[in-house]
């Protein structure tokens, strides 16, 4: 009974999965980092095939999440080390590559990065005129200019410079 | 990387389809991105692009908080914003956060919370539930009683609300918690209807706040909690007569923070021994002991604020943060095997405290000697010495990084 119970744990720690990416690579992660995403747990729930095929994540994206996967499955690692981790996971990357990194986390379901890097998204785009937003995400206005005034007017309160408190 | 070789050298991989650099995301994606920004900037995205024209408006959290508004304004707002809440009911679109905070309650904003509060609880499933009125002492809002039929609620927060009243009243909160199994936070401020808050096996709070200010000159005496919450992580009690702990554990509490609660020297036998985890400890000004002892292997900030003079005993082995702030010299023996930790000291801060050097400054000394393996500052903002030395003038004495 005592045997059993100290092998669980240590086993099951030791066991490893093999995620593989789109591009064909292939990357040796612990079951325990594995199933902080919804998604890698329930496959890994289903079968037994310690071989899992990600056919939408590409290389770069997939070593990123993998890496997050690591250090949060890390326990010896504090809640605070695992907080700084994150805000400097995602600083100083580029919108495509947390753009990629957003949708990798939507499809692998690991929410808490998914949460970190809307926020980080959400912070580019912060305080900035819509023109901006437009020129830097390559967003084609497909509004006549009639049109985008009438929203405008729609919801002018938006726009209505007076209420610059509003958060 | 430059962007136009960023893009080509995705076209270029032909893997993933090409798309500009936003727009294409799935709409739950855009919709958590559009979460972080306020709700004006969200809407202004409306002007985009077609894509854009309604994802502004149809994020899932439904937020309206102004602290200053005029009564005209604030009608006009609600109006638009009601008119939001109609286009998530018409498209099925879901609420997960339902936060208004408003300055005032009139029979406008109470007529249009009407309409909106069964609409989001009950239809729409909203997880974290949040009415805030700032202005006023007294609570003008009666909240429905779809409250207690809230099955997906995680997090309440109310101020300033009234609750319709459920018979015995110490079953209200109850009630709620036993109508909302899932509920992990709860944030009372000031409302009627909620003077008791007794619970017996809360399994699934991790947080609660209660705030009993407003209420106290109504119903001083009315006013108690009794929470069994096996899973509770931090609780915070403010202006609250009976707090009602001997005898709980709260194997989990991380945090606690109790201002103008009263306590015995029991209540410290049970931090010491009922709270194994508890690492963050502020008593304010609280009363009822003139002298305690407490033994903790977990706390690592601990502040009392007290406005009499104490006697104390403190052991806290892995301290990092000590701070005291009171108007009298307080008696304290302090043990700790922690190498690094600081406390901070500041005494009177009244200026109508007159104070006998000639026993104060044994004192201090002692008070010092007793904190002297941390990193101490010192502050002494209104120290009146009436002391010829110093012709009875205010000096203000500030010592920092005593060793």
């Amino acid at each position: 009974m005592v045997t059993t119970d100290e092998k669980g744990p240590l086993t099951a720690k030791k066991k490893s999965v093999i995620i593989r990416s789109c591009d064909g690579d292939e990357f040796l992660v612990s079951e325990s980092a594995a199933v902080l995403s919804t998604s890698l747990k329930k496959i890994l729930e289903e079968k037994e095939d310690r071989l899992i095929h990600l056919s939408d994540i590409d290389n770069k994206t997939l070593a990123m999440v993998i890496a997050y996967l690591s250090t949060h499955a890390d326990d010896g690692l504090s809640d605070d080390l695992k907080r700084s981790f994150d805000q400097e996971f995602v600083s100083g990357k580029e919108f495509d590559v947390l753009k990629y990194l957003v949708l990798a986390t939507d499809t692998l379901q690991v929410t808490c990065l998914c949460y970190t890097v809307a926020k980080k998204m959400a912070d580019i785009m912060k305080n900035k005129l819509v023109e901006w937003v437009r020129r830097e995400f390559d967003i084609q206005n497909d509004y006549t200019p009639e049109a985008e005034a009438e929203i405008r007017r729609l919801d002018a309160w938006a726009w209505d410079d007076r209420q610059l408190e509003d958060d | 990387m430059d962007k136009q070789a960023a893009k080509r050298r995705r076209e270029e991989d032909g893997s993933i389809l090409s798309m500009d650099r936003i727009s294409e995301l799935p709409q739950s994606i855009l919709h958590q991105i559009l979460s972080f920004l306020s709700r004006r900037e969200a809407i202004q995205t409306c002007v985009l692009s077609k894509s854009w024209r309604y994802l502004g408006s149809t994020r899932p959290n439904f937020e309206f908080r102004e602290r200053c508004l005029n009564a005209d304004k604030q009608t006009f707002l609600l109006s638009v914003m009601d008119k939001i809440l109609h286009r998530y009911h018409d498209q099925k679109i879901s609420v997960q956060k339902f936060i208004v905070e408003i300055p005032m309650v009139n029979s406008e904003s109470i007529s249009f919370l009407e309409k909106w509060i069964p609409l989001v609880l009950l239809n729409m499933g909203v997880t974290t539930f949040s009415l805030k009125i700032f202005w006023g002492y007294r609570p003008h809002i009666a909240l429905p009683t779809v409250v207690y039929k809230a099955e997906f609620l995680k997090e309440l927060n109310l101020a300033r609300c009234k609750l319709s009243q459920i018979n015995p009243l110490d079953q209200t909160f109850e009630k709620i918690m036993s109508s909302c199994p899932l509920i992990e936070y709860v944030h009372l401020d000031g409302c009627e209807g909620l003077e008791t808050v007794k619970v017996n096996k809360a399994h699934n709070l991790k947080g609660f706040y209660f705030n009993g200010y407003y209420l106290m000159s109504k119903k001083e005496d009315g006013l108690s909690i009794e929470i069994d919450a096996p899973t509770i992580e931090s609780m915070s009690i403010l202006c609250c007569p009976n707090w009602f702990h001997h005898h709980k554990n709260f194997p989990y509490l991380k945090c606690l923070h109790l201002d103008y609660v009263p306590l015995s020297t029991k209540s410290f036998d049970s931090f010491s021994c009922n709270y194994p985890s508890l690492e963050e400890l502020s008593l304010q000004y609280c009363h009822g002991f003139e002298e305690f002892q407490l033994s903790s292997r977990s706390i690592k900030h601990l502040a009392i604020w007290v406005n009499r003079s104490i006697k104390a005993a403190i052991g806290a082995t892995n301290i990092l943060y000590f701070e005291f702030r009171s108007d009298f010299l307080p008696s304290i023996t302090f043990t700790t095997t922690s190498s690094e930790w600081k406390s901070d000291i500041h005494l009177p801060n009244r200026s109508d405290i007159h104070i006998d050097a000639s026993s104060w400054f044994p004192k201090l000394n002692e008070l010092l000697k007793a904190l002297s393996h941390s990193e101490i500052s010192l502050n002494i903002p209104l120290l009146v010495v009436p002391d010829t030395t110093y012709g009875g003038v205010c000096k203000t004495v500030v010592v920092e990084k005593l060793r």
